[in-house]
């Protein structure tokens, strides 16, 4: 009888303990939503509107140090000049910022003023108005340089992100010291196959050694996507019909090539590599000065230079032989937001106006938020010699002859089943053939779904 | 809730109880008013999810099963990631338990200080499922980190820790295996019941160490094993932070486990209704081993109180 007792509580116990499985992922973000709501809660009793009455604002971004050094530092001087108004600051890594912005948004607890990938921008606007109409605000979008906020910032017709750097990618890094030693000709332009050919003589050479390195983001956005595009000469989802537009045997060479890439040792192994993704600065053969090259994008000048002491160049990405374009986009790949239920529309764009506009704002931050969308910022940048050389000739390159992308080839679903193919091509659980095959099967089924929406 | 409830005839009956009923739900209160919210009304919202295609950013509509039917028809990587898991946690709990009682079994010996080796020997329960922790993890172990080179001190040639799919979850089941504190504690009270007598008696019989913790030890020890199984196997089969943090489920999906794929379809791909679906799976999954686990246990679980028939 006890023991029978004893047991059915136990059983008990244990149903209601497996039952937090259900809420178990959840359970972080759920903190979070909380405190924001809190927060957000704050913001809505703080008096609104006149400029003489006080205003908080929330302002979320990703970065690293120095892009939070910059903005931290432009808002102490927007808020010096504006008293009334106090801003505050939630920033992280890049990882689960995503995650975070979009829970936020849907449960009405999003920051004021959002730092925002323009590929999300389908994802958040598609689904909901979430995003503030900015030509309609007091926020200045005329001296962004041409064409910008078209290519990078509009959805639907509507201003939704003002971009915050202008660039592209893909580029090559170089390690001076690596091309030296390895007598690397650094005027080429390189094809694929070249590549692959003087990765295998290096690693003769050096069986340390490795030409390239890449995790599986970097190699479906800096390899695959090109390489398709170099192919068609066209983005590679069409935005009318939604229908790929590369053909199952384009696919095919174009995951061939990243196996040739690994087989002749150009690439660094794929799990080695692995250890390191979404930060592959700190790879210790890069460190080391046993990988000599790393595709990415402009805006990752910075973090590769304070990554190794050996002087770094910059060159153009390889291409196929007979390529139809350089497969090579330039734009502003992420900007700021403002929240359309924010209480105090007006007062962000008036801060978003400062921080992009302002001449102030623009010597204090640099590039460390982005490099140079607007005209006038490059001239002060310039006149102040804070633009880097390495970057700067990063972006002469992307800006030489590069295709439009649109917003559709980027989505992220569609991103995620090429990086899973990937993996299973290098790891020989498919063929080539076969991950093509399948890569347009799901697509099919992604893209009915993206265009019954 | 009802005084009723009381009258169960199972239940020896107090009779004071209804009368104060009302004060016990007071009393109570606060935990049932956080028990709604922050656990009743996710499940069931979770449960009604899972029947739609509700994305974080629109609302849902009705799609009746077809969630289900998509992770057991169309969904490469929905069994492959619930195998892995299971994998994962025939490694992990084992080696915890196993962990759990030598070091317990130690603690249990008379030595100096040997309450500051218990306080020590719990630190990393405490630390382990901690993100810091699965980053140091990850330099210990990738390619030219501290493990390899500890190796390579032995001449053995260096292993894939983190980059070789098959060994990686490996790799990852050895960090919870640190984490051996509670199931430790919990073991080291049961051995702290275990009656000397039987020691004694035993002794006087002639039996070595071995037939004392065979014949005596284990046997008292199994309503303790029992409860750490079962609760250490519901906590592998929920892993995530290790599989996120350290590998993000790569290389390869080779430490895709259930909860890195919940997590990745609900905020990264935004299909919170499928991901949902994938969690009652997960639920009903281990609601599945619990039971049988204690239906196996009339035959392994000695209680010591008289309930053995």
């Amino acid at each position: 009888m006890k023991r029978q007792f004893k047991k059915h509580v136990a059983l008990l116990m244990t149903a209601s303990m497996a039952a937090v499985t259900l809420m178990g992922c959840g359970s972080t973000g759920k903190t979070d939503e909380t405190t924001q709501a809190t927060q957000g809660a704050a913001v809505t009793s703080a008096a609104a509107g006149g400029s003489g009455e006080s205003v908080t604002l929330r302002f979320s971004w990703w970065g690293s140090d120095s892009r939070h050094g910059a903005l931290l530092d432009v808002i102490d001087a927007y808020q010096a000049k504006n008293p009334n108004v106090k801003i505050e600051a939630e920033y992280q890594g890049f990882d689960g910022y995503y995650e975070k912005i979009m829970t936020t948004l849907s449960s009405n607890t999003a920051p004021d003023i959002i730092q925002l990938n323009k590929e999300w921008l389908p994802d958040i606007q598609g689904a909901k108005h979430y995003l503030a109409d900015l030509s309609t605000l007091p926020v200045d979008l005329s001296t962004l340089k041409d064409r910008l906020l078209e290519i990078s910032g509009t959805y639907n017709g509507e201003a939704n992100i003002f971009p915050c750097t202008v660039g592209g990618s893909p580029v090559v890094y170089v390690n001076t010291d690596f091309a030296k030693e390895f007598e690397i000709d650094l005027a080429k332009n390189y094809t694929w196959d070249e590549i692959a050919e003087l990765g295998k003589a290096i690693h003769e050479k050096d069986s340390d050694a490795y030409l390239m390195t890449a995790d599986a983001d970097m190699l479906n956005r800096l390899f695959i996507q090109p390489y398709l595009v170099q192919k068609t000469g066209k983005p590679i989802i069409d935005e009318e019909t939604y229908a790929p537009n590369f053909t199952e045997a384009d696919a095919t060479e174009a995951f061939q090539n990243i196996l040739n890439l690994y087989e002749s040792n150009a690439l660094e192994p794929f799990g080695d590599a692995a250890t390191f993704a979404g930060q592959m600065d700190q790879n210790t053969k890069w460190i080391n000065k046993k990988i000599g090259m790393i595709v990415d994008y402009t805006g990752s000048a910075p973090k590769y230079l304070s990554s190794v002491d050996s002087p770094l160049d910059v060159i153009a990405a390889p291409v196929m032989e007979n390529a139809k374009s350089t497969g090579v986009v330039y734009g502003g790949d992420r900007g700021f937001s403002i929240n359309d239920n924010s209480a105090h529309k007006e007062e962000a764009a008036k801060f978003l106006d400062f921080l992009m506009n302002d001449a102030e704002a623009i010597k204090i931050q640099k590039t460390a938020v982005g490099y140079c969308p607007t005209k006038h910022s490059e001239e002060i940048l310039i006149t102040e010699g804070a633009v880097d050389e390495l970057q700067k000739n990063a972006i002469d390159l992307v800006a030489k002859d590069p295709y439009i992308n649109n917003m559709i080839s980027g989505n992220t679903e569609l991103e995620v089943v090429r990086k899973d193919l990937i993996q299973e091509v290098i790891y020989g659980d498919v063929t080539p053939e076969d991950a093509a095959k399948e890569l347009l099967v799901q697509y099919e089924e992604i893209l009915e779904q993206l265009k019954a929406k | 809730m009802s005084p009723q409830a009381t009258k169960n005839p199972s239940v020896p009956s107090v009779r004071k109880y209804p009368k104060n009923w009302r004060w016990g739900i007071l009393f109570i209160l606060p935990w049932l008013i956080g028990f709604c919210i922050l656990q009743a009304y996710p499940l069931i919202m979770s449960l009604y999810y899972s029947f739609t295609d509700f994305s974080i950013l629109a609302e849902g509509k009705w799609i009746g099963l077809d969630n289900y039917k998509r992770l057991f028809t169309k969904d490469k990587y929905f069994m492959k990631s619930l195998g892995l898991t299971f994998k994962y946690a025939l490694m992990a709990v084992p080696m915890k338990l196993i962990m759990a009682l030598i070091v317990a079994m130690i603690l249990n010996m008379k030595l100096k200080c040997i309450n500051l080796f218990r306080t020590v020997y719990y630190l990393p329960s405490i630390m382990g499922g901690s993100v810091a922790i699965s980053i140091l993890w990850r330099f210990m172990f990738m390619r030219e980190g501290m493990m390899n080179n500890f190796l390579g001190v032995f001449g053995i040639p260096s292993v894939n820790w983190l980059g070789d799919p098959d060994i990686a979850l490996v790799t990852i089941s050895l960090l919870v295996v640190w984490q051996f504190g509670s199931s430790m504690v919990l073991f080291l009270a049961g051995l702290k019941n275990v009656p000397t007598e039987l020691y004694e008696a035993a002794e006087v019989d002639g039996a070595n160490k071995w037939t004392k913790f065979w014949s005596i030890t284990l046997p008292m020890l199994t309503p303790i094993v029992f409860f750490n199984l079962i609760m250490q196997i519901i906590h592998a089969l929920q892993e995530f932070t290790s599989a996120f943090i350290i590998t993000s489920g790569g290389p390869n999906h080779g430490t895709y486990l259930i909860g890195v794929k919940i997590y990745e379809d609900a905020f990264q791909n935004l299909k919170m209704g499928y991901a949902s679906a994938s969690s009652w799976v997960l639920f009903l999954a281990i609601l599945l081993i619990t039971v049988l686990v204690f239906r196996s246990s009339s035959a392994w679980v000695f209680y010591n109180d008289g309930g053995m028939d």
